[in-house]
């Protein structure tokens, strides 16, 4: 049965409030940070949320020589020979369409075309099939469904740790700055560990300037405020001032974040 | 820029209350600040905390911790600006 839009987005908000902590990646939570790989466990686990919700998902699988972008990766990118994600069945204004429910690529829901078309390979082939389909080769010669979910825990637990892994290593908790284009408005990036409470400075800021100071955590983690801040300002001169923030970490694990800054008034 | 009051609330005499504003665009600067409602001259009223979650790749939740500095019920606005989205 088809569902709105809306409602379709509510399912992708549901299954995406799971996300892991990368640093801790505690039971129960889906680990869409680690895109390498484990789709077929995410997928399996999203459809027993969406059907606990009422809602009946399908699923996409696609096979080619396949290359997403992500700022999940130390490398920005992903390479799979395959792929599987949830769709969903919305109505739209011009009929129904398959939604694909992946937050390991999306921030919402997206046409079957435009998750077709963000894994680089026009010519990959693409089957559906129901949810309770746990994993299938291309030919669908082999197929194994998983209905207590025993085999998805397996995969959902094996992917956890690689994340954790990945998060304790040398490049930290995704995501990771070299991926992702900073924007206007960003001073610098930095990474703080658990509990850890440290100072930045940035200075020659003209002291007439009204500048205001905020931090924003990169690293997603749903369990509570993460990260706290305080702006200290130095007159270094007549014309110049260097602003000093402290940023706190709340949490037990790493966060990556940025510094910001809004110049109210020149 | 723009302007608005996301929540108006009360908090009792030298308590320290916690509240939390979900679902904002993270990719947008947002700054917060209180504003008593109830006056009351000669000390300031009220001090407050922001922190923040990111509580997915594309959305944040803000977190307030406001601390009401004097022996008396306090009622405030919580407000916000959006300085860049």
């Amino acid at each position: 049965m088809a569902v709105t839009l809306q409602r379709a987005k509510e399912l992708f908000n549901l299954v995406n409030s799971k996300l892991c902590c990368p640093a801790s990646a505690s039971p129960p939570c889906i680990p869409f940070t680690y895109p390498d790989d484990g789709c077929w466990g995410r997928a399996h686990e999203m459809c027993r949320l969406m059907i606990a919700a009422g809602v009946q998902p399908r699923k996409i699988w696609i096979y080619g020589s396949l290359r997403a972008e992500t700022f999940n990766n130390p490398s920005c990118a992903v390479h799979w020979g395959w792929h599987v994600a949830p769709t969903l069945s919305v109505s739209t204004s011009s009929g129904t369409k398959a939604y694909v429910i992946d937050p390991s690529l999306f921030n919402e829901p997206v046409t079957q075309a435009t998750w077709v078309s963000v894994q680089g390979d026009p010519s990959a082939t693409t089957i559906a099939s129901d949810a309770s389909v746990y994993y299938r080769n291309q030919s669908g010669t082999w197929i194994e469904d998983d209905p207590t979910y025993s085999k998805t825990q397996t995969v959902l637990t094996t992917y956890r740790n690689r994340l954790k892994l990945r998060s304790a290593g040398v490049n930290g908790p995704p995501p990771y700055f070299r991926c992702i284009p900073k924007p206007s408005g960003v001073q610098w990036r930095g990474t703080i560990q658990p509990h850890q409470f440290q100072r930045w400075f940035t200075h020659s800021w003209p002291a007439s300037w009204h500048v205001f100071w905020t931090i924003m955590p990169l690293t997603p983690c749903p369990k509570g405020p993460q990260l706290t801040w305080t702006v200290q300002v130095e007159r270094a001169s007549a014309a110049h001032c260097t602003y000093w923030i402290a940023v706190r970490n709340m949490t037990s694990d790493t966060v990556k974040f940025e510094g910001r800054y809004d110049i109210l008034k020149r | 820029m723009w302007t608005g009051v996301q929540w108006t609330g009360t908090i009792g005499a030298n308590q320290t209350r916690r509240w939390f504003t979900w679902g904002w665009p993270a990719s947008w600067h947002v700054v917060w600040y209180l504003m008593p409602t109830s006056p009351r001259s000669g000390a300031p009223q009220l001090d407050w905390d922001i922190a923040i979650e990111r509580a997915n790749a594309s959305h944040c939740t803000h977190w307030v911790t406001v601390k009401n500095l004097t022996p008396r019920t306090v009622t405030f606005e919580g407000r916000f600006a959006v300085l860049s989205y």
